[in-house]
């Protein structure tokens, strides 16, 4: 034999279940597959109607909320129904939850009731009392703990909650991965305060964070970006005449080595360094010699340069291959090729 | 003459929840301690004019908001409670719902007095409302026009009548 509970002793003796059922006779107004509306047969005015739930929820805070979206979209219906079908220009709705606010039917159920110019009823005329607003103030301190929590997911729902405060570490991590972020703060960085106000996303991202550090830590990033001038290179290995610093190359080497110093390095790499380094001080006497000749430094570049573009453009696709140059000059560019893509990895 | 709600929700004033469609404020004369009025924050004036989802959205908040006040205020039960329209006693024309919460004893009575009616009564409001109510959510169909024979009325000629009184004549 199994036990009935309460919630089912409950449903048993309800009157509205038994309605929805269709045990009990009723004057049904509306039905679909959730909710159910019908007449109230102790009506407070002609035309009273109750929509209830077909499932069983004794009070509103346990009805589901799409139950609770939907019942009262239909609410709505109703009342515009009762309007036009009695010509009335007011209804009430009222919900009653708990004994001690009048409800006489443990089963959730709102009443729509057609109102007209004096007809009588008081009862929804609710009364005025003037109260100190000290009182208020500490109602409203009691309440505002305790709601954010409890709607938090609806505020989220509508993106108006604050984030998490980013921890600095992942603010210094998106700062590096992110170059927009970065252009703007270093764009920005006299006035960052004003340029954070205009942006509330960002200002609860900055929120709280040493703002002196990050600027610095942006202006050494942005600086050691303008150094390894990737243009300059590309341009030099294709030939134009771009590079101003008779040691632009020299001084890109020293950089390219410096960045290239990754803790994977394979032997290859090791070995093109050290290659290269030998190749530095060779190349300081090659511009040596072409100084002497009187053609100017361009024309010196020019003339190594022609024939290397095609030959170097080739190999700098990703195919490491040191072991094939033709002259020192290409093994030193294939080296820089070959750093650069192995460096940008 | 402005909206009392809209001038309380630009002072903020008293507001413990807001967000982009609702706000609830504790109302400035309370018909019962703990009063709250949850309103639009765009002005529409009564519930017809709430757009569907607003309105949800709106009655969940009330929801959520009741447990709160019945946690925290110790109340006995709540009241939710619209008044839509002059008649229904709505005094501000701003839609709002209001979240009374009940103690023992408290002055508010919301009982009725139930009307006496037959059962011929009863059927043909169910009817009448029934009627309307079918197409809640959707728009009720059009009636579709009557069309018209298109079969040529031929008018009497007018001659005749000349002709018969001509003929009359001796």
């Amino acid at each position: 034999m199994a036990e009935i509970s309460t919630e089912d002793l409950q449903k048993e003796q309800c009157i509205f279940c038994k309605i929805i059922s269709g045990q009990t006779q009723s004057y049904k107004v509306y039905e679909d597959d959730k909710v159910l509306g019908v007449l109230d047969i102790a009506p407070a005015s002609r035309g009273h109607v109750i929509l209830i739930p077909k499932e069983h929820y004794p009070i509103m805070p346990a009805v589901p909320e799409a139950v609770l979206s939907h019942l009262f979209r239909i609410a709505k219906g109703i009342s515009q129904s009762l309007m036009k079908s009695l010509l009335v220009n007011g209804t009430n709705l009222y919900v009653a939850n708990g004994a001690g606010a009048g409800q006489q039917i443990p089963h959730f159920a709102v009443h729509i009731i057609p109102r007209e110019d004096k007809d009588g009823i008081e009862i929804f005329n609710l009364p005025h009392y003037q109260v100190d607003e000290a009182v208020l103030v500490e109602i409203q301190k009691a309440l505002s703990g305790n709601l954010h929590l409890k709607l938090q997911d609806k505020l989220a729902e509508q993106g108006l909650l604050e984030e998490a405060a980013m921890s600095e570490e992942d603010l210094i991590r998106l700062i590096q991965t992110n170059t927009k972020l970065r252009d703007f703060l270093y764009a920005n960085s006299k006035n960052l305060s004003s340029a954070l106000g205009a942006n509330p996303q960002l200002k609860a991202i900055f929120n709280g964070k040493d703002i002196g550090k990050i600027l610095k830590l942006v202006k050494e990033m942005k600086s050691s970006e303008d150094d390894f001038q990737m243009e300059a290179v590309s341009q030099l290995l294709k030939g134009k005449k771009k590079a101003k610093k008779p040691d632009a190359k020299k001084e890109l080497l020293k950089n390219i080595e410096k960045e290239s110093s990754v803790p994977e390095e394979t032997p290859e790499e090791r070995q093109l360094r050290e290659k290269l380094s030998l190749k530095a001080v060779n190349k300081k006497d090659m511009h040596a010699k072409s100084e002497s000749t009187g053609d100017n430094e361009k024309g010196a570049e020019q003339e190594p340069e022609p024939e290397k573009p095609e030959d170097a453009e080739t190999d700098e696709s990703p195919v490491e291959n040191p072991a094939e140059p033709e002259t020192e000059e290409e093994a030193d560019l294939d080296a820089i090729a070959n750093l650069l893509s192995g460096g940008r990895k | 003459m402005s909206c009392r709600i809209c001038d309380m929700m630009d002072a903020e004033k008293f507001v413990i929840y807001q967000d982009k469609f609702a706000i609830a404020l504790l109302a400035p004369q309370p018909a019962a301690e703990g009063h709250i009025i949850v309103a639009t924050r765009n002005h529409a004036p009564i519930l017809e004019s709430v757009p569907d989802e607003v309105l949800s959205h709106l009655f969940i908040i009330a929801n959520r908001i009741s447990t709160s006040v019945f946690e925290l205020l110790k109340a006995r039960g709540t009241n939710i409670t619209v008044n839509n329209g002059i008649p229904a006693g709505q005094e501000i024309p701003h839609f709002h719902i209001n979240i009374i919460p009940r103690r023992e004893n408290d002055p508010l009575d919301f009982k009725w007095q139930p009307l006496q009616m037959t059962h011929e009564e009863m059927e043909q409001i169910a009817a009448k409302v029934k009627d309307k109510c079918d197409y809640i959510g959707h728009e009720a169909p059009k009636p579709t026009p009557v069309v018209l024979d298109n079969k040529e009325i031929k008018p009497e000629s007018e001659e005749d009548y000349r002709m018969k009184q001509l003929e009359r004549m001796p």
